[in-house]
């Protein structure tokens, strides 16, 4: 014990930096460890409660207890305030554009259609650039094209907007937003992108955020960016996939919690948010296929999305212009249980899911990308190239 | 647990505690650092700790009966312990890519079967610690190993978790004297150990994942919607984030072990600056790159039968390098370009030698270097080697040159190279400045900077690319 609490010695050479007890960096690491959680609390609760794996059962909950102190503590201090602009902060500073870019990140205007989507930053009117390219259109798309008025001169309100730009016939402009599932990694968002871009005539805009959901507001505004995505690229055509990472509580943009996950009001409150999105696209006039999440090695987790997923079908049915695509029995055995492995077409077993029992591989993500794409073809005329 | 995580922060604080009280009983101050590896492992999945058990106990065994045989016999032990750990390695790690090889080749030949399935798992790690096994039993084998340790001791050297999942891939040599007599009795470089965490952290928190998430993911996605200067944008931004990715994960192992009293390898050494590709492989993934050398190189035959065999001798280690990645062709093919420019850097080395002694040539041997490792890095990004190719072909097109970027992106590339660059010099000043700091200041110097990271950074958790390998 006396390494540990014995007497500091210089054993600083020629050279050499200065040596010091153990202990001094054992007390350094706790005070890491202890002003790190506190001051980053909510991250803590965040990465330790919903990580796929690598959580342990004693230090993780150590963190969260101390997190929660953190909270506690700070909220009997009168910090809340303070906490919650210094959180706006960080978010505007890393929403910022010199920062970390604009959300139209990942905007895609293929060959030959650079003219396509107009410039809006100069107050013109969407269509004034777009008439150019819709000559000689293919007019044999679903979305019904309609006569639009031009003679406003300042950008129009995003309702007005929304249903002006949706009486585009094509380009199919595709706006795919999902969870870590849409993201990179997650399996299915590019295969998805790439399965949609390799049709005629479309443009693909894919936002994918790994951990988000509708339920947490507070920790991903969904809402508030396909607002603004919607602003920017137009869609005629949505494609959203939720719910991997809802079965908690339903949280406000301001922290707030709505309903605790089990609780009798956390479906109306879910189905609040489902709500906003799919307004924010029936405004917009777009078409909007609901993709549902796939079935989950973990049984409780399993059970919890074929109910978010239920819901999602069931408010998708509301909206005329709404369709739920189901891919839980496309990633099941005959059985309908969870596989690691589906046959393909030349009867050899296909390794379809990550180790986490989650994500798919990529196999999985072209396999279920077809399938989306098909139903996608019973309401818009999807032609490949 | 992944390094820069809370628990993982809480876990540390608690094993460098007690790492640092039960030093003055060498013995449970080793069972300690071993248990204390095995619950690091085992929140992974405890299959893979069941697995890391039995081939700790099996490679003991080998290596005690190679190290006291002679001759046939001692060979024959050598080649039955590296099979089995190719084995276990195979069947936890590739037996998907041999299954569907298998099937495929029987279907041709008319047989139908279905072979056996395996449940997935997390590797991680595996490959990592496999290496370790197999140049150990090498080393007895070669007897490089004077005193044969202890049961505990092997298993800790195996298991030790700053260097499990991702190494470095440290020696027996190297890792089993710091076990002796309590291992160190005072922390060596306390600031410079301090600055790799803050730079690694600093450099997964904040560099990769920006790069990754909004410039490179992206690109690499669905390069066909990009012109040739994004992609070549997204290429130079890959070969910052594998670079960062993987450095950040050795700094903080490194710092990590550090700060417990152990020393171990450092993986690289300023890769990008190389002006051949031999340089290139002996700055980046030191430990592997080693490995490969010792072990699968030089038993080949290394450079003692001719040039050719040489080359080919580098091929065959380069290759053995990109499959060790992935059971996917593209790895392979990453591995196999490397491999003949190796071959073809070895064929040179009279004219390179001739050109190095020139600034200008120094520069064009740099300049060659490093488009050759970037055109590569495509190879090893993209999902099929096809993929690779129409990147490679659309990047040197220098069409739509017209496109659109985003000039913080040229921004923070540049910055990331110029952090390479200044890398040792960055952590070296660091290491300097904290010396010079009072006591309650330095605390609260660590703290805040590490906290700031950690709210800097993204708001999800993002993996390690080496954790797949």
């Amino acid at each position: 014990m006396f390494l540990l609490f014995g007497k500091n010695k210089d054993h600083k050479q020629n050279g050499a930096e200065k040596k010091f007890r153990p202990l001094t960096a054992v007390l350094l690491v706790l005070t890491v460890v202890m002003a790190a959680g506190f001051y980053n609390s909510r991250k803590v609760i965040l990465w330790e409660t919903r990580r796929d794996g690598g959580a342990d059962r004693i230090f993780s909950p150590a963190m969260v207890a101390e997190a929660e102190i953190s909270e506690n503590l700070k909220t009997k201090l009168g910090l809340d305030d303070l906490y919650r602009r210094e959180d706006l902060a960080w978010r505007a500073l890393k929403e910022s554009p010199l920062v970390f870019g604009q959300p139209e990140a990942s905007e895609r205007v293929l060959e030959g259609d650079q003219a396509a989507l107009p410039d809006l930053t100069e107050n013109k009117f969407p269509f004034e650039a777009a008439s150019s390219t819709d000559q000689g259109e293919s007019a044999s798309t679903s979305i019904v094209a309609e006569e639009v008025p031009v003679s406003q001169t300042t950008l129009p309100q995003l309702t007005d907007l929304g249903t002006a730009l949706a009486k585009k016939s094509t380009p199919f402009r595709i706006l795919i937003v999902g969870d870590s599932f849409m993201a990179i990694g997650g399996g299915l968002g590019d295969p998805l992108e790439k399965t949609l871009l390799s049709q005629k005539d479309t443009i693909v805009t894919r936002q994918g955020k790994v951990s988000s959901g509708l339920s947490r507001q507070n920790y991903f505004d969904w809402q508030a960016l396909i607002k603004k995505m919607i602003e920017m690229h137009r869609p005629n055509v949505a494609v959203m996939m939720f719910g991997a990472n809802d079965n908690g509580p339903v949280i406000d943009g301001n922290g707030k919690i709505l309903a605790s996950w089990g609780s009798v009001n956390w479906d109306a409150r879910y189905r609040e948010h489902i709500d906003q999105v799919m307004d924010l696209f029936k405004n917009a006039d777009a078409e909007i296929f609901v993709v549902g999440v796939p079935i989950m090695k973990n049984q409780a987790l399993a059970r919890d999305i074929k109910h978010i997923n239920s819901l999602f079908e069931q408010e998708a049915a509301k909206y005329p212009k709404a369709h739920y695509v189901s891919t839980w029995e496309l990633l099941a055995d005959q059985n309908g249980n969870y596989t690691d492995y589906i046959l393909d077409n030349s009867g050899k077993k296909r390794l379809v899911r990550t180790a986490d029992g989650v994500h798919l591989q990529y196999y999985a993500g072209y396999y279920v990308s077809e399938a989306i794409v098909s139903q996608m073809r019973n309401y818009l005329d999807l032609q490949p190239k | 647990m992944i390094f820069f995580t809370f628990g993982f922060l809480a876990f540390f604080a608690f094993v460098l505690a007690l790492n640092w009280a039960l030093k003055p009983w060498p013995l449970a101050w080793r069972i300690f650092l071993l248990a204390a590896s095995y619950y690091f492992y085992t929140v992974w999945d405890w299959r893979l700790l069941v697995a890391l058990i039995a081939l700790s106990f099996a490679n003991y065994w080998f290596g005690a009966r190679i190290k006291k045989s002679f001759y046939g016999k001692k060979k024959f032990l050598l080649v039955l312990g590296v099979a089995s750990n190719l084995l276990a390695l195979g069947y936890f790690k590739y037996y998907d890519f041999f299954r569907l090889s298998a099937e495929t080749i029987l279907q041709k030949l008319g047989v139908a079967v279905n072979l056996p399935l395996l449940e997935l798992m997390v590797t991680a790690g595996l490959s990592f610690y496999l290496f370790k096994m197999i140049s150990f039993l090498a080393d007895c084998y070669s007897g490089k190993i004077d005193r044969y340790p202890l049961l505990v001791d092997l298993a800790l050297y195996f298991a030790f978790f700053p260097q499990l999942l991702s190494g470095p891939i440290a020696r027996a040599n190297d890792f089993l004297p710091q076990l002796e007599n309590g291992g160190a009795k005072f922390i060596d470089r306390p600031y410079h150990y301090v600055s790799r965490l803050m730079a690694g952290l600093f450099k997964k928190l904040l560099i990769v994942n920006y790069l990754a998430v909004n410039i490179t993911d992206d690109v690499f996605a669905v390069p066909q919607n990009h012109g040739s200067l994004v992609i070549l944008l997204a290429v130079l931004a890959y070969a910052l984030v594998i670079y960062f990715d993987f450095s950040s994960y050795t700094d903080m192992s490194i710092g990590f072990a550090g700060l417990m009293g152990f020393r171990s390898p450092e993986n690289f050494n300023f890769p990008y600056g190389a002006l051949t590709i031999s340089e290139f492989w002996r700055k980046w993934h030191i430990t592997l790159s080693d490995w490969v050398r010792d072990y699968i190189y030089i038993p080949l035959g290394g450079n003692r039968k001719g040039g050719l065999r040489r080359s080919f001798n580098l091929v065959i280690a380069m290759t053995a390098m990109g499959f060790w990645h992935g059971a996917q062709a593209h790895y392979i093919f990453w591995g196999i370009l490397h491999g003949l420019a190796l071959g073809l850097a070895a064929y040179s080395k009279n004219l390179i030698n001739k050109i190095r002694k020139f600034f200008l040539g120094r520069f064009v041997l740099w300049f060659i270097t490093f488009i050759f490792v970037l055109l590569s890095w495509i190879f090893f990004r993209v999902e099929t080697v096809s993929d690779g190719f129409a990147m490679v072909k659309q990047l040197l097109s220098l069409q739509r040159l017209d496109e659109s970027f985003k000039l913080y992106a040229l921004v923070a590339i540049a910055v990331g190279y110029i952090f390479i660059a200044l890398e040792q010099h960055i952590i070296s000043f660091l290491a300097k400045a904290q010396e010079k700091m009072p006591l309650p200041v330095w605390f609260i110097f660590v703290a805040a900077a590490i906290a700031l990271l950690f709210r800097a950074g993204s708001d999800t958790l993002p993996a390690f690319i080496y954790f797949n390998f």
